[in-house]
């Protein structure tokens, strides 16, 4: 008895050992993913002017291609000169096969709070219509435009990080090897 | 405005790739500076800690902070930032002496086995040595400076996220480079009098001075993506540009001229005492004391590893004795309505539990399993019931042959299986599947009820010899806490059993055993020895392959060439079924198929299986064995090469199967709820209401699935590389010549990873879902 109290108290101390040291880290790793998922500004697309607004498009990848897309908008209002924070920006896109998507853009998705963003998901490639619909002061202003959707990535380029780094840790490694033999020689 | 300003003071950039190596980096200061703290309280203070610490903060805040959501729209603001992380930063940083301590504060092993190489080779100290001296810290600070206000280089940074990451990063390391000299942190040794440092920091300025006049009096606007960016602050792109320049003049020339002014009155004074780094002497009494408690502290208590049966709910649950016998219970009757279902259900296999619930959750569940915990699905297997049944009603005392002891029969079980597998569609096909069920149960049911002991589950079972090679890379295995009981120990109950409990009925002799192969989890050993001293303990994944020591002993079993085929076959396969699976090989299968009759279409379906798992393996191996022979100049019997590298391969193979059901798992996980309601329609119930076959068909497009599935065979690759390497290393022989005999295993190794990498990224057949109706292609790839 006494002694499977003992091994039990060991066992706890190495239990939370293995938890602070492994799934800690795990943990934060998981919960910080999350976050990553969040769009940012990038590179400007068009910008337009209608009436008193003026709407500046951005995305991070470019070119655009199949997958996840992230766009975002800027509403700036031109007569005060100041970016317009509590209008209603929906989107919708409009492939040539007829494929349409509508979503709403909005400053949560973004990192820039400046700007209303929308992660949308692009199925294909080719000639999209982007229509932006702005609402602000209850009056709806109506921006079109082109997307350009390129070809897929090769998928081997996609994920060349992910494909390349056993290879170049085993190179790391067999570097690393090469010293422990070269210093256990010196040492005999 | 008052929004505006909050927008802009919200636009943070908490990206997971900065925060978690700062956070890593972070610990690791803290840990070793809490050790060197006891050993040198002068050389790493406090200031020290904290001025590590605002240095840290210093580089997150200029990368997550709004100046890095901003930079990307004003010059000023993208200073700023580069200021951060070229003039304050680095000083700070180095002013907290890193290196020591966040060596220091690494796990012991890694430092030892994995640091330690590299900081005491000669090489790479010279190319460190050489890295530090201050003509080179300068020149690479100073052309890095340059080379990132080119506007060809800031505007490649402007318009790719990744790029602008490489600039940061350049900016810092040249920074931290320049500053080394000037802060000397310790252990760096001065390379160049001290006076030196003052041109050194007066030409770094004269640089700084030159770029910085240069963009605020240049008369255009030097970076084009500035002039596209929406002006929120009312700055035309010029003005930016000019007050960018203001910035980084004043600011810049602060930072340089500051450490000129300490660096002169230390050189001029007459102690010569460092105004920036004091000079540090422990007294001697203090330090031979600090010897004394560092060595007394050396004698570490091993560490007692993790003890499943020791947690609070899971270990009372394991050790209840009626657990593994409930959970039989379920997987037999889960069995049994499997078998209904697939022999009077629709024949269809996407709507029958025989067609979902084996091919498609279990597989996948088992393989996850495996790698979580270890060999679930033998604790659990429902064939168990039987056997007992068979143990009952037949005589079950004959002694299983000396001939047949071995993994053949199985080996030539598992053959036929993959073969069957793909030539009959048993995934597709209910009927098959349920009279391989009922086959594997009379099967169970004969041998044990005529053999003694488990011995189907030993030399007979397929499933079980899957189990028993993925189950050596678990992070758990069946052990015992303490060597030194099972000493005193005479009774042997573990392997003998007693009154109250059988023994190992695979006649594993538990002092003795050292890895998972041919353990059932049956859990009879922990509850037979009586000194409670057997156990489920926690492992690292990949150790069981690499227990060089007492190899003769414990790995034994390697030794022996059927184990070998075994490994090699599974490996094998795990392609080959992958593979099986891509739109291209089932194009020309249905054209087979189409222009041979059903004989034909078997034959040249076996024969293309014997030429992938036997002949096509046969000669791979074969041309290792002998490339490691001539490389290595060692003679060595090739039987014993093959039984050694081997097991080398058991995490490339199993990674290759966890990728491969793992999508499967993830495609299909709703498909079985469809078809739990249409059985149990079937079967008169309607509480589970109606089937909703859209699960079935469910398309949802999961982009991180490739990339878990290359995450996967990489880290497969690179334990099979590990692992290959150390068996290599055991025949001791000198390095080039040991890097020869693991070479050509490992050109194996790399070449099945390119085929795994081929083949996730080729369209699969989404078997077990009804894709379109009945045309089973997912071409979402």
């Amino acid at each position: 008895m006494v002694y499977e109290q003992m091994t039990r108290a060991k066992s706890k101390g190495a239990i939370a050992h293995h938890l602070v040291k492994r799934v800690l880290p795990l943990i934060v790793s998981i919960l910080t993913m999350g976050i990553s998922i969040r769009a940012d500004g990038g590179s400007v697309l068009w910008q337009r002017t209608m009436g008193s607004i003026t709407v500046t498009a951005f995305t991070t990848q470019s070119p655009l291609r199949p997958g996840q897309a992230d766009i975002s908008f800027l509403v700036e209002d031109n007569e005060q000169s100041r970016p317009i924070l509590d209008a209603q920006v929906f989107v919708t896109f409009q492939s040539e096969t007829g494929v349409t998507m509508r979503t709403e853009a909005t400053h949560a998705q973004a990192r820039n709070k400046l700007l209303y963003c929308t992660l949308i998901d692009l199925p294909q490639s080719g000639h999209w219509k982007m229509t932006l619909l702005v609402v602000h002061a209850a009056e709806p202003m109506e921006f079109v435009s082109d997307l350009a959707v390129s070809q897929p990535q090769s998928p081997l380029i996609a994920h060349w990080k992910l494909v390349a780094f056993p290879p170049a840790i085993a190179i790391l490694f067999i570097f690393q090897q090469g010293f422990v033999w070269k210093r256990n020689a010196t040492h005999r | 405005m008052e929004g505006i300003t909050d927008a802009v003071f919200s636009s943070w950039n908490l990206d997971p790739w900065l925060l978690i190596p700062a956070l890593v980096i972070g610990l690791l200061y803290a840990r070793g500076w809490r050790r060197q703290y006891k050993r040198a309280p002068d050389r790493f203070g406090f200031p020290q800690l904290v001025s590590f610490y605002a240095g840290l903060t210093a580089v997150l805040f200029a990368l997550i902070s709004p100046l890095d959501t901003f930079a990307g729209w004003l010059l000023t603001v993208h200073m700023i930032q580069h200021l951060l992380l070229m003039m304050v930063a680095p000083p700070l940083i180095l002013y907290g002496n890193p290196y020591l301590p966040i060596l220091a504060g690494m796990p012991r092993r890694f430092l030892k086995d994995g640091m330690a190489p590299f900081l005491a080779s000669l090489t790479l100290r010279k190319v460190g040595r050489f890295v530090t001296h201050p003509v080179f810290c300068w020149t690479a600070f100073v052309f890095t400076s340059i080379a990132w206000h080119t506007p060809p280089m800031y505007q490649l940074a402007l318009s790719s996220p990744t790029w602008h990451a490489v600039e940061h990063l350049c900016f810092l390391a040249t920074a931290l480079l320049f500053w080394s000299p000037i802060i000397q942190p310790y252990p760096l040794a001065p390379q160049m009098p001290r006076w030196t440092m003052i041109p050194y920091l007066f030409l770094a300025d004269f640089q700084n001075t030159a770029l910085s006049a240069f963009l605020m009096f240049y008369e255009r606007v030097l970076y084009p993506a500035y002039e596209t960016v929406p002006h929120i602050t009312g700055m035309t792109a010029l003005e930016d540009q000019a007050s960018a320049g203001a910035i980084m003049w004043v600011a810049g020339s602060i930072f340089f001229l500051i450490p000129v002014g300490l660096i002169t009155i230390e050189v001029l004074s007459r102690k010569r005492t460092p105004l920036l780094r004091k000079r540090l002497v422990l007294p001697q009494a203090q330090l031979s004391e600090r010897t004394e408690r560092r060595e007394g502290k050396r004698r570490r208590r091993p560490r007692t590893p993790v003890d499943l049966l020791s947690l609070p709910l899971i270990g009372s649950v394991l050790r209840w004795p009626h657990f593994r016998r409930s959970v039989q219970a379920v997987m037999f009757l889960a069995a049994i309505i499997v078998v209904v279902d697939g022999l009077f259900g629709p024949q269809m296999g996407a709507m029958n539990l025989a067609g979902v619930l084996p091919w498609t959750h279990w597989r996948g569940l088992s393989a996850i399993a495996l790698l979580a915990l270890g060999n679930v699905f033998c604790m659990a297997c429902p064939f168990n019931f039987v056997r007992d049944l068979g143990r009952r009603l037949l005589p079950a005392s004959w002694v299983w042959p000396r001939r047949l002891r071995s993994k053949w029969i199985a080996i030539s079980l598992l053959f036929v299986f993959f073969w069957a597998y793909e030539a009959f569609g048993l995934w597709d096909s209910p009927r098959w599947t349920a009279w391989m069920i009922v086959g594997y149960f009379t099967a169970a049911l004969i041998v044990d009820g005529l053999f003694k002991g488990a011995s189907f589950c030993k030399y007979v079972c397929p499933i079980g010899q899957y189990q028993f090679i993925q189950s050596l890379i678990s992070p758990v295995e069946v052990g015992v806490r303490s060597l030194d009981v099972c000493k005193t120990c005479k009774t042997h109950d573990c392997l003998r059993g007693n009154d109250r409990q059988r023994g190992c009925e695979l006649q594993l002799f538990q002092p003795q055993k050292t890895s998972n192969m041919d353990c059932t989890f049956c859990l009879d050993c922990v509850h037979a020895c009586p000194h409670q001293n057997v156990s489920l303990l926690a492992t690292l994944p990949g150790t069981q392959l690499v227990q060089i020591k007492g190899r003769k002993r414990s790995l034994r079993w390697f030794r022996r060439f059927d184990g070998a085929v075994l490994i090699f076959l599974l490996v094998f396969a795990a392609f080959v079924n992958a593979g099986s699976m891509m739109e291209s090989v089932q194009r020309q299968e249905q054209t087979l198929q189409m222009t041979l009759h059903r004989g034909s279409f078997h034959l040249i379906l076996l024969v293309f299986f014997l030429f992938a798992l036997v002949v096509v393996p046969a000669m791979l191996v074969a041309g290792s064995v002998s490339l490691a022979k001539i490389l290595s100049g060692r003679h060595i019997r090739w039987r014993e090469s093959v039984s050694t590298f081997a097991q080398a391969f058991v995490p490339l193979g199993f990674s290759m199967w966890l990728a491969h059901f793992s999508y499967h798992l993830v495609n299909g996980a709703l498909t079985a709820v469809p078809v739990i309601q249409r059985a149990a329609r079937s079967a008169g119930l309607s509480t589970f209401g109606k089937p909703d076959w859209s699960l079935s068909a469910s398309m949802i497009n999961f982009d991180w699935l490739p990339s878990v599935q290359l995450l996967v065979l990489g880290l497969g690759l690179l334990l099979t590389l590990y692992v290959g390497w150390r068996l290599a290393s055991s025949f001791h022989l000198k390095f080039a010549r040991t890097l020869g005999m693991a070479a050509p295993w490992a050109v194996l190794a790399l070449v099945l990873y390119a085929a795994g990498v081929w083949i996730v990224f080729q369209p699969m057949q989404m078997r077990g879902m009804m894709m379109d109706g009945t045309t089973e292609w997912c071409m979402s790839k």
